[in-house]
């Protein structure tokens, strides 16, 4: 039980030794390589806490201009949305006028075909008229039609009513006295002889009395003294036949917009029905 | 029955003997600083972490944050001292295990030596922080009549560290040995079993009352009140 001292003086310079050996070999060495690992993590945790502010304000950053973005396309597309409805009105508009001017053109031409086509008729049937009545009066009463034509002109001018004849009177002798005759035909010399008595039996005076063809006249004949005419034409007796002409083309015509208006509304409709 | 490890006598030449105590002492320390250069070579920092190094790690981190709390202070000038001291002190009573080994701290010597470190440690700690001046200025306060009472304090504590660990450990090896000539089966295991626990528990109460008189000795020098720890209640 006793202390030995040499024992005692082994053991604390074994013990001082024993912490120097570990001081070296154990403490140093862990406690560096533990100190290096806290500051590496530390490092890497004010890493971390940087990255994250810089991702924090990045992201604010983002929805900042994100929102920005979203308000810039909100304005963007109601602009969009305004211009699109203007120009919808705008092409509408030119659509319709379109639709108007072409349908204003189609009518013009609608009507100066009309025109072309009862002039035409009128011409052409006069044409057929006056021959018919020619032949049938030359087979029938072996007569003249054209001689018959004029002295038809003759007894009208003959039987013309005061009035008339004061108008023709009035209208010879501001006319330097120039009376003008056209037909269609030509005039045989007898008849053109009687044609000029007649005149001057109206106009009870030596009159200038010309005698000239022309086409457009339809079989008939005219008297012209400056501006008024006395005239017999077949034109007079085919006035109904245009007429009734006339009216079945203004019928055709009406029941063709009708119709074409039907399509037009039902066409207008499906549109709006689309923009709503 | 030997009782203490320096009966056993290896070489003897006039006062110089080579006795138990001294070859077991040297068979820890050879373990403990092998051990430690086996572990320490290959350290790594990041990744990649051995499980020797984990366990070093965890055992050197609890030994800085006992010192850190009873002390209040960085660990590092401390732990050398105190580490070693827990280490050799457990390491010596976990050996008790292996048969034939004699623990050195169950010789009067051994803790007699490591008392006699901790008596001259704490000054020595005391005086390389604040110099001589201040250090001795403290046995005078807060009366000069206090002089003998600090010296006997100071003696009577490092008798007293030395006799807890010699008594526990060689209690603990004289138990088991007559435990094994009355009752050779089973009861021996559980002994040894409760003599390793008992050597642990004593290697912490060393190394923290040797801990706490290094603190304490410093806080007085501040002028401070002991906080953790206080004045150490000795038992045992």
């Amino acid at each position: 039980m006793a202390i030995d001292l040499f024992t005692l003086i082994a053991q604390i310079v074994n013990f001082i030794i024993l912490v120097l050996l570990l001081r070296h070999f154990l403490f140093r060495r862990i406690v560096r390589v533990m100190d290096e690992r806290e500051e590496a993590i530390a490092r890497r945790v004010e890493e971390a806490r940087r990255s994250k502010e810089a991702a924090e304000k990045e992201e604010r950053s983002y929805w900042d201009k994100r929102r920005e973005l979203d308000v810039k396309e909100s304005e963007l597309m109601s602009r969009a949305q305004g211009e699109a409805e203007e120009m919808k009105a705008t092409l509408f508009r030119e659509a319709r006028e379109d639709v108007d001017r072409s349908q204003k053109h189609w009518r013009e031409s609608l009507q100066a075909q009309k025109e072309a086509f009862l002039r035409d008729l009128r011409l052409r049937t006069g044409e057929q008229v006056f021959e018919t009545a020619r032949r049938v009066l030359k087979d029938l009463a072996d007569e003249d039609l054209e001689r018959r034509v004029v002295e038809v002109f003759l007894k009208r001018l003959g039987s013309l009513d005061g009035e008339k004849k004061r108008e023709i009177k009035e209208a010879f002798e501001s006319s330097k006295r120039d009376v003008n005759v056209v037909s269609r035909f030509e005039i045989p010399e007898k008849l053109k002889q009687k044609t000029v008595k007649a005149v001057k039996d109206l106009t009870d005076d030596e009159a200038r009395v010309r005698f000239r063809t022309a086409e457009g006249l339809l079989g008939g004949i005219e008297l012209e003294v400056r501006d008024r005419k006395i005239a017999w034409e077949i034109e007079d007796y085919l006035g109904d036949l245009t007429e009734k002409m006339a009216e079945a083309f203004e019928q055709r015509i009406s029941e063709e917009e009708a119709e074409e208006k039907r399509v037009e509304e039902g066409a207008s409709g499906q549109a709006g029905d689309e923009a709503g | 029955m030997n009782i203490s490890p320096d009966a056993t006598i290896f070489w003897q030449w006039g006062p110089v003997s080579l006795n138990a105590t001294i070859v077991f002492t040297w068979l820890v320390m050879g373990l403990l600083v092998l051990l430690s250069w086996l572990i320490t070579r290959n350290l790594s920092v990041e990744s990649g972490l051995t499980r020797r190094q984990m366990m070093l790690e965890t055992i050197v981190s609890a030994i800085r944050k006992q010192i850190r709390e009873i002390t209040g202070r960085d660990p590092d000038d401390y732990l050398p001292f105190l580490g070693t001291l827990f280490l050799f002190i457990s390491l010596s009573n976990f050996l008790a295990i292996v048969p034939g080994y004699q623990p050195p701290t169950g010789s009067l010597t051994t803790t007699s030596a490591l008392a006699v470190c901790v008596f001259f440690a704490v000054p020595a700690f005391g005086i390389a922080k604040d110099g001589v001046g201040r250090y001795l200025r403290h046995y005078i306060r807060p009366s000069v009549f206090m002089l003998p009472f600090h010296v006997i304090g100071e003696l009577s504590r490092t008798l007293a560290l030395a006799v807890r660990l010699f008594g526990n450990v060689m209690s603990g090896t004289l138990i088991a040995g007559l435990l094994l000539s009355v009752a050779p089966l089973f009861l021996p295991v559980l002994m040894q079993a409760l003599g390793l626990l008992i050597g642990q528990i004593q290697a912490y109460i060393f190394a923290i009352l040797a801990t706490v008189y290094i603190a304490s000795a410093s806080r007085a020098r501040e002028g401070g009140a002991p906080k953790a720890g206080g004045q150490p209640t000795e038992g045992g």
